[in-house]
Order: C-alpha cells, then structure tokens, then sequence
C-alpha cells in the first residue's frame, strides 16, 4: 500500500492579465511558482497558507481542471500532465475533488439523486437500475439515509451538502481525493463530524487526501504531513507533529501562533502589512516585506529549499 | 409586494383571452371569413356586426378572430425559431469564449445593427412573398437576443462550481451546457421569448401591412389595417378595430414578460 500515488515536480500557474495596451505585454498572476511535493499511498497531505496564495490553483491544477504553465503532474507513475479526451475520463474515476464552495458545487435545480447519478451517467453507466442501486447504498457511506435522494441542495444543511459534495466524489470509488477547505464554510461543530467523517472514509475505502486549508488547526489535527505555501511557493514542508512542535520558517511560526488555545505561553506573532500582489511579486525572498526576521540578504536573494532534518524542508535565509 | 404582481395578472389575462378568442375562431366564427356582402358595406358596429364591416362587406369581428391565429401562429413559430438558434449559438459563445465567442458576437452585433424591417424585406424579395418566409424572416431577427441573454447566462454560470464539478467528474460539454447550465439561466430566456413574441406579432403586422406577409383573402391583423386605412374618414371602426387588438396582443406578452421578471427577482 505504500509508494508515491502522486507527484507534482515544479508546477507553475500563471494567469495571464487582460491586455490594456496594444504595444506593452500584459502582466501575469504568479499563481503557482515551482511548487514540488510527493504523496504516498494513504496518507493524508495538508496544503496551508492564506487565500490568494495558489493552494486552491493547485488543486485545481492536478484535477486538471486548469492547464499548467509549466512542469509535470504524475499518478501512480504515469504523467498526467497534458493527457485529453478518453484517458483524461478515465483519471477522473480515480482523482476527484470536494469543492470549498459546499452550495456551489450542488446543481440548484437538480434533486440530489440527480446530482449524485451524474457521474455514473458521465462513466458511462447506462442502466438504471443499477445506477439506482449504487446510489442507495453509497449513502450510508455519509451517514445519510434515502429521505434524501428527493430534496434540492436549497432543502439541506451546510453539513448535509458537504456530505453529498463528498459522497459525489466517492460515487466514482476514486483512489485519490483533493479536498479544497472542505469545511471551511460549516459551524465548528459541523467540522469535527464531516473531519471525523472524512478519516473513517479514509480508512474503509483506503483513500489519500490532499487537504487544501487556510486553517493549520484542522490541517494539523487532520494531516500526516503538511506544507505552507506562500506567494504560489512551498516555504517549509514536514510530517505535521514535526511542524507543529519545530516550525523554522517565520511564516509557519506566524501561523502557528495565530491558532487560539493551544499555545496560549508562546507570543501571538502578528505580521505586517498584506499578502504582496501576485502580480508583481517582490524581490529575493517572497516573505521578506512581513518577515519579523528580516535580514539583508532576503530583499535580494531567494532562499533555496533545504533539509533541516529528515523530511522537514524549509526555504529560509536563517537556515543555509 | 403585491402591486408588484399587476403586471403579470394584466398580462396573463389580455393574453388568456386572446389565446379563447383565437380556440373559438377555430371552429366558430359569426360569419364566414371570406364572405361578402355588398349590401351591408362599411356598416357601423350593430347588434349584427359588433364591430362592422369591411369594404367588401365581410364581418371584421370574423376577421379579427381569424387574424389573432395568424398573430399567433406567427408569434410562436418565430420566437421557437429565434429561441432555439439563439439559445444555441448564444450557449456556444458563452460558454466556449475566446475567438469563437468573438466571432459569433460580432456576427450578431451585425444582424443587430441590420434594421429588422429592412432584413425582412430584403429576404422576402429574394425568397418570394408569403407567411412562411415572413416567419422565417422575423426568427431570424430575432436570434441575436435570445443569443446574448443566452450568453450572458453562460458566462456567469461557468464560473461555478457545479459546472466545474461536473466536469471533473467527466460529463462531456455538450451535456453540461444543455443539462447542467440551461436549467439555470432558462428564467431570463422565457422573460425574452415573451418580449420576443409581442415584437414578432408587430413585425408581421408591419411586414403584412406593407403587403410582404399574409397574403389576401386571408385576414391579418396588419394587412385589415392596411387595406382600411384608404377608406379611414368613412369608417374609422373598421381602422380601429384591428389597430386595437394589435395594440393588446403586444401589451399583453410585454406585461406578460415585465410580471415574469418582477416575480424572478423577488425569488432571488
């Protein structure tokens, strides 16, 4: 069961601008800039940082539902970076994705049978009966019951949707599933039942999880291992105890001491200014503007990713 | 709250009795449509003729009910004609975009820019006059709405994420446009097809009072204006008349369209 289901090596996103003058070329979005990471076979790996600093884009890069500007996406081995029409249909029955926006992903005007019999339909399952019968016992999968299957998304609760969002992406039995802030729109109590949840799917159905979050708490408590982005780039990555207890870079101690409670002795680092525009990044190391750990060195040169210790990486000056 | 809804109660009314009037004449009308009577020329409205009748003698009341299956027949064809291709062609840009979404929208800005009088009478030069090329005619001018609101709709509703969720799960373009999206933005598209239906019936009148459409001795309800208005000062009813229920025909799908509207927005 272990090996690396997926790998993505240097992907770069760039959006390009809408062009306002003929002669001067338009600026780009550095959504992703030369972002690397492995995932083995059943772990869960925890994608955190601000919005707007390309963790979603990155998700929806490996689902391909974006093309990227640069660098290779692989699965179970096999490049997928730029694969179309009939192998791209067959991926999706092994990849699929749990949307961060829980309403917007549900069709308004279809009933939730519907909803969840589209992929079948879309994988080429003809017979009804059968497209039925999976449907009904899938449910129980989410702790749902049949009661269901008549509603529209506009008749359940945000928790309710979640769970139809999830058990549309489990319909396919996929291998691998990216969850994008899966319950970053629930009341808290909400999100321990649909985490709690996720993780007993995770072990039944023998699952991997990229978990996309702003939120380390969750990562953390959800994650076995975790990397921070910031600005489209990966600045540290370690199993999740390892960052939790020894984070090195000052943006992942800066994110850490925003969770509430749990570190209640150590001092609320609170950074300074705004995310940089992402269109003009600035110079040397990205972080530099709102480090509290400045030196001279960032505002001129980018730090290169090293190992502090096995399997803990991080992309700062302090450590060279 | 409730004001708001007199638009629609109007509308569904004036349209409901048209759409009677017009099932009635399909089996009953007082007087035989075609029939003369040289008798009873430019008779004032009477118990037997409540609203006169013609040069010719003939009944206008009879022609009137006759004329609003023309003004429907018409009404329906052209929009279902405009609706289908510019629901289409407006799906395919929106949803597409890029130099295809281009290409499709500066063909329509062109049709638009076209005077629709001037298109029809030119394509019912070239391909003879009649109804049915009269029909065809106004559904092509009416496409390019249907297409625009079309897109607009698209466009909006690519963007979500059910429309991204069920293209990971592999559901092919053609069935998200039509399946997935259509559902969604149909709302607009029916408030259009109502506007579209009252200015598809004043085009007929029009191209039929111009002598392009339906041709005589079949009534419509442009062409009784026509052939009235020489004889104006001598019976005015028999201008009126026909003037009256063109009038209301496009009132009522106008109400019709603006109480559809009043009602989506109070639901959103």
């Amino acid at each position: 069961m272990s090996g690396i289901i997926l790998e993505v090596r240097d992907l770069v996103k760039h959006y390009p601008l809408r062009r306002t003058k003929l002669l001067e070329s338009p600026g780009r979005v550095r959504a992703l800039n030369g972002v690397s990471f492995a995932i083995a076979r059943g772990e869960s790996f925890g994608l955190v940082g601000e919005s707007g600093c390309g963790k979603t884009t990155a998700g929806h890069t490996i689902i391909k539902l974006l093309e990227p500007t640069d660098g290779k996406i692989f699965f179970e081995g096999k490049d997928i970076t730029t694969i179309k029409g009939e192998r791209l249909k067959d991926l999706r029955r092994k990849i699929q994705i749990i949307f961060q926006d829980t309403a917007g992903s549900l069709n308004p005007r279809k009933t939730v049978k519907w909803i969840l019999s589209e992929p079948l339909r879309a994988q080429g399952v003809r017979n009804r009966l059968e497209i039925e019968r999976t449907i009904r016992e899938s449910l129980e999968l989410v702790d749902l019951d049949e009661s269901f299957l008549d509603r529209y998304p506009h008749e359940l609760s945000g928790g309710q949707k979640q769970r139809i969002g999830i058990l549309g992406a489990l319909i396919l039995e996929p291998e691998f599933i990216i969850a994008d802030e899966p319950v970053s729109a629930l009341d808290v109590s909400i999100q321990a039942q649909i985490l709690n949840l996720m993780k007993n799917l995770q072990k039944r159905l023998s699952l991997t999880y990229l978990f996309i979050s702003h939120d380390l708490g969750v990562v953390h408590f959800f994650c076995d291992r975790i990397a921070v982005m910031y600005l489209g780039e990966i600045v540290e990555m370690a199993e999740a105890t390892e960052l939790y207890v020894n984070p090195c870079h000052p943006y992942t101690q800066s994110l850490l001491s925003a969770i509430p409670g749990e570190n209640a002795a150590s001092q609320r680092i609170i950074l300074q200014g705004d995310a940089p525009d992402p269109t003009n990044p600035p110079q040397g190391c990205p972080f530099h503007p709102r480090c509290f750990k400045r030196m001279e060195i960032c505002t001129h040169t980018r730090p290169r990713s090293v190992e502090v210790s096995k399997g803990h990486s991080v992309g700062c000056h302090l450590y060279p | 709250m409730k004001r708001k809804r007199v638009s629609l109660y109007i509308g569904i009314s004036i349209i409901a009795s048209l759409l009677a009037m017009m099932v009635v004449s399909l089996f009953y009308t007082p007087y035989p449509v075609t029939e003369m009577n040289r008798d009873e020329r430019f008779a004032p409205p009477s118990a037997n003729h409540p609203l006169g009748t013609d040069n010719f003698g003939r009944d206008v009341l009879s022609r009137i009910m006759k004329g609003s299956q023309t003004a429907f027949f018409v009404g329906l064809i052209a929009v279902s004609v405009g609706g289908l291709f510019g629901v289409l062609v407006g799906a395919i840009a929106g949803y597409f975009g890029g130099m295809l979404d281009e290409f499709i929208m500066r063909l329509m800005d062109a049709m638009m820019a076209f005077p629709g009088i001037l298109f029809a009478l030119m394509f019912v030069s070239i391909f003879g006059v009649g109804i049915r090329n009269t029909i065809i005619a106004i559904g092509i001018m009416s496409i390019p709405s249907f297409a625009r609101i079309t897109r607009s709709g698209f466009i909006q509703h690519k963007e979500f994420e059910y429309v991204k969720n069920a293209r990971v799960k592999g559901v092919s373009n053609f069935r998200i446009m039509f399946s997935h999206i259509l559902p969604n933005v149909l709302s607009p598209i029916i408030v259009a097809a109502s506007m579209g239906f009252s200015s598809a019936v004043l085009s007929e009148a029009a191209l039929s009072y111009l002598g392009l459409g339906v041709q005589p001795p079949d009534p419509s309800w442009g062409r009784m204006l026509n052939e009235s208005q020489v004889f104006i000062t001598l019976s005015p009813w028999y201008t009126i008349a026909p003037g009256i229920f063109i009038t209301l025909i496009v009132l009522g799908f106008n109400f019709l369209g603006d109480g559809i509207a009043d009602l989506q927005d109070r639901q959103q």
